[in-house]
């Protein structure tokens, strides 16, 4: 779901300066994603994100409106080269406008982006189980199991190190590989 | 850190204990607390009496050893090795250590309850050898850890004081036998108490909260600074009130504005923590957390109007020092345990029961397990009872101490029946399934 009328052309009239990539940016190139109904009915945005990054073109900057401030975002943006505008713009009311940096923007933002290979979104099932109380997360990434097609994985996202999910994968044998992110989450792959 | 987990799944390094070694002293513990809320209505007489006597000494040690303590320890060994990411050194000695601690409580507290100090000695010498169990168990499981974080310095500093706790209290024992400690038994029994009620309880309650509350709230404690603070401060503060409650010295006060600075800074972080969490609702688990500290305020205010020594007379001193150990042990340290038990016990009776049918068939969520309207009711009862029999106490009013004692009461069967929902979740017959669905349907 979009919502230009609550998301467009806000950068201006906060006062907040506005990176050189943002000025006179015509609306064609805005891509705008409002998840904040997604996330009020306590639904899942992540993947929608994504996808929508996915598909922007070159020259398009994508506009985010949340009820809060998705810091663990940034990370995984900057990692795919994309700085990043925040605005608070009322309780509950974020909109983060991100843009494709230059590469010294892109490396500054992201400092620990080239010394790591950058996370297989694209050919994997992404379970994003960051903000979910235990055992939510278990349940939700036990729950995608079935999802896995011979051959692909699942890339789940926790806050901490899925100790008591390791034995469920074994004893349903699938493999799997837990890497702490600089971003202070934590990355399970896990496949047959 | 890449690749700390091995990239094929064969052996974990790490995993939380068996359902039964938790889950025995958490029974065990809510049937001590539940007993002690029905004794309540009972014990009137002597609630209205000098707090040193041995009806009260009985209560006391059934809530602080049969309930909190036995609490402490089964939470012990079900959270510390999956926060810690390691694991229980010995399965077996917990279930030995269990055995021995369930005879050294009811040991004390019958004791204590006819006035045979023989027993009462019996049963400490027993405890001792538990807790010493339960120290080696936990000692070795803390050995493992690679750096310790604000979390592990609060568990090591709170087995610390256990120990010097419970050693205390044997000698405390022993010295009705054989007298060799002086005669001075209320500032032997003061120091014992604040060694046991800030050491070993808030202590403990403070580390855990800095892993738990923002687990559940879905926040995060951004600054860790004041928690190093705070523990610092904690730790002077008590050895220093410790030593002063001891010596009578009139220090004491300095030492309780240190141990109030402390519990100022973690309210801070729990403030902190609280107002950043991503989940504006607080469930029941979170909002006894909440009330638990806000009573820990009233508690400190407390705490340092009785270390100034600027009361009316020494009998109001002594109601007034009742009254506050009555809001300890109620009102910020059970509040609490209920508070967590909410979130432990359905997250551990989830993951024995329906772990391992997630994917394959519809499970409930471990949220559903408690529900609302029963700790809705306990939460109330509970509150209402401890401020009537607090204040009941403070003013020797006898008929609000009644009253106060009966909503306990009530308080109590609320929560047992609140407990007791969840654990159904155990028995298959008592919670059947609905019919088997195509995996990933």
């Amino acid at each position: 779901m979009t919502n230009e009328s609550s998301c467009h052309g806000d950068a201006q009239s906060t006062g907040t300066p506005i990176p050189e990539a943002l000025r006179n940016l015509p609306d064609d190139r805005r891509v705008i994603l409002d998840v904040r109904d997604q996330v009020r009915a306590g639904e899942e945005p992540f993947q929608r994100i994504m996808q929508s990054v996915m598909s922007l073109r070159d020259d398009q900057v994508f506009v985010l409106c949340n009820i809060f401030e998705p810091i663990p975002l940034y990370g995984v943006m900057a990692q795919r080269g994309f700085a990043h505008l925040t605005e608070r713009r009322g309780p509950q009311d974020w909109c983060i406008t991100f843009y494709r940096a230059d590469a010294q923007a892109a490396a500054a933002s992201a400092p620990a982006a080239a010394s790591r290979p950058a996370a297989p979104v694209g050919d994997a099932i992404v379970v994003d189980a960051r903000g979910l109380e235990p055992p939510q997360p278990m349940a939700k990434i036990l729950e995608n199991l079935p999802r896995i097609a011979a051959g692909g994985q699942i890339l789940a996202l926790t806050d901490r190190r899925p100790m008591l999910l390791y034995p469920k994968l074994e004893e349903r044998g699938f493999t799997f590989s837990t890497e702490e992110t600089t971003h202070g989450w934590f990355e399970t792959r896990i496949w047959k | 850190m890449v690749g700390s987990k091995p990239a094929s799944g064969n052996s974990a390094p790490a995993r939380q204990p068996s359902l039964w070694v938790p889950l025995r002293y958490f029974v065990t513990a809510q049937a001590a607390f539940v007993t002690a809320l029905l004794w309540a209505p009972w014990q009137v007489d002597n609630l209205l009496d000098f707090y040193y006597q041995g009806n009260g000494l009985a209560f006391t040690h059934l809530l602080t050893l049969g309930w909190i303590t036995m609490t402490v320890m089964g939470a012990s060994f079900q959270l510390v090795p999956v926060a810690l990411e390691t694991t229980l050194w010995s399965e077996r000695l917990a279930g030995w250590q269990y055995w021995i601690m369930l005879l050294g409580v009811a040991l004390m507290v019958s004791h204590f309850w006819i006035g045979h100090h023989h027993g009462v000695a019996i049963g400490a010498g027993l405890v001792l050898i538990a807790i010493t169990l339960f120290l080696i168990n936990m000692g070795r499981t803390l050995w493992q850890l690679p750096r310790w974080d604000i979390i592990g310095r609060h568990v090591a500093a709170a087995l610390v004081y256990l120990a010097s706790t419970v050693v205390m209290g044997n000698l405390m024992a022993l010295d009705k036998m054989f007298d060799f400690l002086g005669g001075q038994v209320l500032r032997t029994i003061h120091a014992h108490a604040h060694l046991a009620g800030i050491g070993w309880v808030t202590m403990m309650i403070f580390g855990a909260s800095y892993k738990l509350i923002p687990m559940f709230s879905l926040s995060e404690l951004r600054n860790e600074r004041p928690a190093y603070w705070e523990f610092w401060l904690l730790n002077v503060g008590l050895v220093g009130l410790y030593l002063t409650l001891l010596m009578e010295s009139v220090w004491a006060t300095l030492f309780a504005i240190l141990i109030a600075a402390a519990v100022g800074l973690f309210l801070w972080n729990m403030r902190e923590v609280l107002r950043t969490r991503r989940r504006p609702r607080l469930d029941w688990g979170l909002r006894h957390s909440l009330s638990a500290m806000i009573t820990l305020i009233f508690l400190t205010i407390l705490g340092l109007w009785l270390a100034t020594g600027w009361v009316l007379s020494d009998e109001f001193a002594a109601r007034l020092a009742f009254g506050y150990g009555a809001l300890a042990l109620l009102g910020w340290i059970s509040v609490t345990i209920i508070g967590m038990m909410y979130k432990i016990i359905p997250f551990l009776v989830w993951h024995h029961r329906y772990s391992d049918l997630v994917g394959l068939r519809p499970v409930p969520a471990a949220t559903q397990l408690l529900g609302e309207s029963t700790p809705r009711l306990e939460f109330w009862l509970l509150h209402a009872g401890i401020a009537m029999t607090v204040v009941g106490v403070i003013f020797t009013c006898g008929p609000l101490v009644q009253v106060g004692t009966l909503v306990l009461a009530a308080a109590g069967l609320a929560f047992a029946v609140a407990v007791c929902r969840i654990y159904r979740h155990l028995v298959p017959r008592l919670t059947p399934l609905p019919e088997a669905q195509t995996a990933g349907a």
